[in-house]
């Protein structure tokens, strides 16, 4: 299932929801070919990884979110994790993370395109 | 003026000019914001930003022109080999589509751009409240004030409507609505003899619709009339029906849902009717400027035209507001000589430039069916100017005979048209024109092996190579 975020209230609700899960968002846009082509493949990656969380935000009905997360182009994946970075500290963090409190709202990975073989590997390698 | 203003430029108008300024401005380390707002049209139609251009002119035109156009290829296909089943349908829905969606995708483009070069956007209706202040008032209402040190006024214009013309008003759409409409507009009436109306004539045409225009008088006026008449010529002979020296009086719906339009035939005075899907009027457009409270700060237009009245530098009677783009009188209402003014003033703005804006030997193309590009001036312009004994094939009689203007009709019309300007703005003479090389077998070639002069009444048409 893929979560429709319409703002900065409802995402951060949705990474706070999200836990120590990897949260993989996505920026569309309805007038985008690439993004239809890859919606399919998006909803089946949402149904096969039970611990993901996937979520879409459209640019143009979020035009401020799109802004605050500086999207350039669509589609546009970002991915978040409690953890800030993915360095050595933060996987020793994560070992602890579930204990924390803290929620992250900057992604530790982004790319862009409608590569789905390339996001499936990284989903794979991130959660 | 002393006081902190919120920023060093704004621009009213997210279009063309205005963007291009403020782009500019902003990469020259100024504080720039831009507001932008469309009011929709009578239709309903609205969309976001970039302007006329973007959204409503040149941009969907040449998608749909180039849609009309591959019609043409397929069916010539079959004769250079290709199997491709005849008669080929047009799906309108689905072009109407694509072109909607890119369209979207540069609204896009441009917000992000801003976003880049650190220029605030606003989608607000702006309105002067001082000459260094404006009211910007959201769709939903709520107001801001927002001052600047410099302004620029690039709101362009709308499609005017026939409002004396009954039914014009609630039966009719123009140029705003027919690149947004999501159905076929099916068979089309299309009224006004403009480059407007003779290239959504020529792409409807194209696509399969009948489709007529319904002409006062001459077609293109301000254009080379032989061009003209050849541009109306191809479009008839392609099976756009033309309804010459009419003028519509009334547009009224039928129970079925077509409208029937009622119109006296000048030469004859008889009164004709006719039914069509759509009416489409191109009958001129006007300048944005009505709801800007121009008086609150002082600013002067042309009281026919409405259009801001501007100086070489682009000022307006203010000294520290400027105009660009179709808004500005006497500027010819083209987005790559908005672009270039807007960027040239932003230059000057930001004392990095004292160039001002050369709009002498503009080029355009009209994209009609059979493409129409010229640069300088048209035969009756030249006459006017240096009199009948002095023109020859609008070049100058007098050695060198410098070139003063070109007029191209044929596929690729502004491709062509392109280079040819260079040499033109830099004051090439016909003795140029003869040395250069053609390229074989190319349309372009023959401006190059121009040799026949009207005056002589030798027959021009190429029969070999």
């Amino acid at each position: 299932m893929v979560q429709i975020i319409k703002d900065k209230d409802e995402l951060k609700t949705f990474l706070k929801a999200a836990g120590c899960k990897l949260v993989v968002v996505e920026f569309s846009a309805k007038w985008c070919g690439p993004c239809k082509r890859i919606y399919p493949l998006i909803r089946a990656m949402s149904l096969q990884y039970g611990n993901v969380m996937f979520a879409n935000v459209d640019v143009d009905d979020s035009k401020e979110l799109a802004q605050e997360y500086h999207i350039n182009s669509v589609p546009t994946f970002q991915m978040f994790k409690q953890t800030q970075k993915v360095t050595l500290f933060s996987r020793l963090k994560r070992a602890t993370c579930c204990y924390g409190n803290g929620f992250v709202s900057e992604p530790i990975f982004e790319f862009c395109g409608a590569d789905a073989q390339k996001l499936e590997a990284k989903i794979q390698e991130l959660m | 003026m002393e006081g902190k203003q919120d920023y060093d430029l704004l621009v009213i108008g997210g279009g063309s000019g205005g963007l291009a300024c403020a782009k500019e401005a902003a990469q020259l380390g100024k504080k720039v914001a831009v507001v932008d707002y469309v009011e929709p049209s009578p239709r309903g139609t609205s969309w976001g930003l970039g302007g006329t251009c973007v959204n409503v002119g040149c941009i969907p035109k040449k998608l749909m022109h180039q849609a009309a156009l591959l019609g043409g290829m397929i069916r010539d296909a079959p004769h250079y080999g290709w199997d491709v089943a005849q008669p080929v349908q047009h799906d309108w829905k689905k072009m109407a589509e694509a072109v909607q969606n890119h369209v979207k995708s540069l609204n896009w483009g441009h917000r992000v751009q801003l976003q880049d070069r650190k220029v605030k956007y606003f989608n607000i209706k702006a309105s002067f409240v001082n000459e260094h202040t404006i009211s910007g008032v959201t769709k939903g209402g709520k107001e801001t004030l927002l001052s600047a040190e410099h302004i620029v006024i690039a709101t362009g214009g709308r499609p005017k409507y026939p409002t004396h013309i009954e039914g014009a008003l609630e039966y009719g759409i123009t140029s705003d609505d027919i690149f947004w409409l999501k159905d076929s507009p099916g068979k089309t009436l299309v009224v006004g003899a403009s480059y407007v109306a003779l290239e959504c004539a020529g792409f409807l045409t194209g696509l399969g619709l009948d489709t007529t225009v319904m002409m006062r008088s001459i077609p293109l006026r301000g254009f080379d009339q032989q061009m003209s008449s050849l541009v109306t010529e191809y479009m008839a002979s392609q099976g756009t029906h033309f309804l010459k020296h009419c003028i519509p009086s009334r547009v009224q719906k039928l129970p079925d849902g077509q409208l029937q339009v009622t119109w006296e035939d000048l030469t004859s005075g008889i009164e004709n009717v006719g039914t069509f899907d759509t009416v489409l009027w191109a009958i001129g457009r006007i300048p944005e400027t009505r709801s800007l409270n121009l008086e609150n700060a002082g600013i002067n237009t042309n009281p026919n035209s409405q259009k801001i009245l501007v100086d070489a530098q682009e000022a307006t009677s203010v000294p520290h507001i400027y105009a660009i783009g179709d808004v500005a009188e006497g500027r010819p209402e083209l987005t790559p000589t908005a672009i270039m003014a807007g960027k040239l003033l932003a230059q000057r703005l930001c004392g990095q430039s004292s160039d001002v804006m050369d709009y002498s030997n503009v080029p355009t193309t009209i994209f009609t069916p059979l493409e129409y590009g010229c640069v300088g001036l048209s035969e009756e312009e030249a006459i006017a100017h240096y009199g009948e004994e002095h023109v020859e094939m609008v070049c100058l009689r007098k050695p060198p005979q410098l070139v003063l203007g070109l007029h191209l009709l044929g596929p690729n019309a502004g491709e062509v048209t392109q280079g040819f300007a260079l040499g033109i703005k830099f004051g090439a003479s016909y003795k140029q024109v003869m040395q250069t090389v053609g390229i074989h077998p190319t349309c372009a070639e023959e401006v190059v092996k121009l040799r026949i002069s009207k005056r002589s009444g030798l027959d021009p048409t190429v029969t070999g190579c």
